[in-house]
């Protein structure tokens, strides 16, 4: 275990954010036209990939003081821990001993996947919604990049990806979104099914396969190819808006007609919080997702939103863990998270 | 390799899960395929206890990546000719492409583009990339005049035997590739 002094803080982008949107990301997928894609290169290829990538982030201007990991060198914990970040995803944090590393930028805002699907994903992330923002930086740092690297693209048909879903522009963009009223009222599932209409994807927080967890969605773009960048930043920008929106009125209606239940709701949630002995990682999701809509409705006006937001990623399993400097066995993570949030409850109000 | 679900049969078949809007996929045999669309809602829906009918709405109308994607090749080429194309360059063979869904080089897009294009517009509801150009875009792969002409030849065979949902696909290609070209002063 490696990231100790990490693991007592999150990132900028987090800790500022208190907006419905939380945050938002874009990834580019690019690939070395000199190797084959990540999964059917032979090992010492992909140790050239690392070895090429390592070197021209050396000399990019955005990666100064960036962070090179190998992840062969880490454990399950650290790479668990990155994984609870969102600084590498769940596949990249799999499959120990392959050739593979993760570049970190200054504040965590840039990370860099090598060896994932594709042979770089390029990751901005800024707080709240930013997609704008964040295309323009990643798109600065693909430049960079581009400078020292034979990129696999074609004139047809674009940025040539491992898979076929991220053909042309290679583009994700995604944002995070805190949807509780929607949830409440059960209003959620008109907002999911007109996104996936719009293609668009919603999933869980933590990527592929994962559930919702705390009323926390991500929604992104399905198609990568056919539309300029702007324009798929522009249309997922357009759909958060409007789920914001929809969310607000949501927040607006619960306020006047069940303005009682819901206080009660929230004020339990933060009773529960401020007094647990022992707790769990998904209890934990429900009740700070509560007490964050009470933050933000003005129903639970003490409650620091940035403190919500620490604790989100730090009651995480392999925080926990980092923290503690040892591996906990899940009960004993339960005891470690209940006296962590209400250390971080009580400093704060 | 055997089938995923049942371990005792062969699998053949490569079926695509999509599980929160991403694709995952299994290997299973003809009958466990056939079994799969109804299995994978149940899945889907006990990751999400609480909205219990969110997928079957959300993916009611979504092609199962099995019948629909590899469709149209089964009707043209017979399957055992395309299962042993390989690609010259690094040798992954379609039926290996079938079985994890990932091209194995750049050379592949080439290789692999009688296939590749309907579904690329299948999925993306075109094929011409229409965003970001690198700075030093290497001369060969820029889009050749022949290639125009040949679409423009498929467009005309497209009409005249009146398929014309593929001869609007083919009319908008020639288009915006034609657009892209005179933007960046010829091919
Ligand atoms: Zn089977
Ligand atoms: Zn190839």
């Amino acid at each position: 275990m490696r990231f100790k002094e990490m693991a007592s803080k999150v990132s900028q982008w987090l800790e500022k954010s208190k907006e419905i949107v939380i945050s938002s990301r874009v990834r580019l997928a690019r690939n070395l036209t000199d190797f084959s894609f990540t999964h059917w290169a032979k090992k010492e290829d992909l140790a050239k990939v690392v070895e090429k990538v390592s070197n021209v982030t050396k000399g990019n201007s955005y990666l100064k003081n960036a962070l090179i990991i190998d992840l062969k060198e880490l454990d399950d914990i650290d790479r668990q821990f990155l994984m609870e970040r969102h600084l590498i995803s769940r596949e990249h944090a799999q499959d120990k001993g392959k050739e593979r590393a993760v570049i970190i930028g200054d504040k965590e805002i840039i990370s860099i996947m090598v060896n994932e699907e594709d042979h770089l994903r390029i990751q901005v992330t800024e707080s709240g919604l930013n997609l704008i923002e964040a295309w323009r930086l990643a798109s600065k740092i693909d430049n960079e990049l581009e400078k020292g690297l034979n990129y696999a693209y074609s004139e047809k048909y674009g940025y040539l990806t491992a898979c076929p879903t991220n053909t042309g522009t290679g583009l994700r963009a995604s944002v995070m979104i805190h949807l509780p009223a929607l949830v409440i009222s059960r209003q959620i599932n008109k907002v999911l099914d007109a996104v996936s209409r719009a293609n668009m994807a919603v999933r869980g927080i933590y990527g592929e396969g994962t559930q919702a967890q705390g009323d926390l969605f991500q929604i992104s773009n399905e198609i990568s190819l056919g539309e300029s960048e702007e324009e798929i930043v522009e249309h997922v920008e357009k759909a958060a808006r409007e789920i914001m929106e929809y969310e607000k009125r949501a927040r607006k209606r619960l306020l006047t007609q069940l303005k009682e239940e819901i206080k009660d709701s929230i004020s339990r949630a933060y009773g529960t919080l401020c007094s647990a002995y022992t707790i769990s990682s998904a209890e934990t999701l429900i009740l700070l997702s509560k007490l964050r809509l009470g933050a933000n409705i003005d129903l639970a006006k003490d409650i620091d939103i940035s403190t919500l937001n620490e604790l989100l990623i730090l009651t995480r399993p392999a925080h926990l863990q980092e923290i503690a400097g040892k591996k906990l066995s899940a009960p004993e993570r339960d005891v470690k998270r209940a006296a962590l949030i209400r250390e971080k409850l009580r400093i704060k109000t | 390799m055997l089938c995923e679900r049942c371990g005792k049969e062969e699998a053949t078949v490569p079926v695509i899960k999509i599980v929160g809007g991403e694709f995952t996929v299994m290997h299973l045999c003809d009958k466990c395929a056939e079994e799969a669309t109804g299995e994978g809602k149940k899945e889907m829906e006990s990751f999400f206890p609480s909205f219990p009918d969110l997928f079957s709405k959300i993916f009611s109308d979504f092609p199962s990546f099995h019948t629909e994607f590899f469709a149209p090749f089964k009707e043209k080429i017979k399957p055992p000719e395309i299962e042993e194309i390989k690609c010259p360059r690094c040798g992954l063979s379609y039926s290996d492409f079938k079985k994890t869904f990932q091209l194995g080089c750049s050379q592949c897009y080439e290789t692999f583009k009688e296939q590749l294009e309907p579904m690329l517009r299948r999925i993306h509801g075109s094929i011409i990339h229409k965003g970001k150009v690198p700075s030093k875009v290497p001369v060969k792969v820029k889009i050749p005049k022949d290639e125009i002409k040949e679409m423009k030849k498929k467009l005309q065979e497209a009409v005249k035997k009146e398929e014309y949902e593929e001869a609007a696909h083919l009319r908008d290609e020639i288009r915006a590739t034609e657009a892209k070209q005179k933007k960046r002063g010829g091919g």
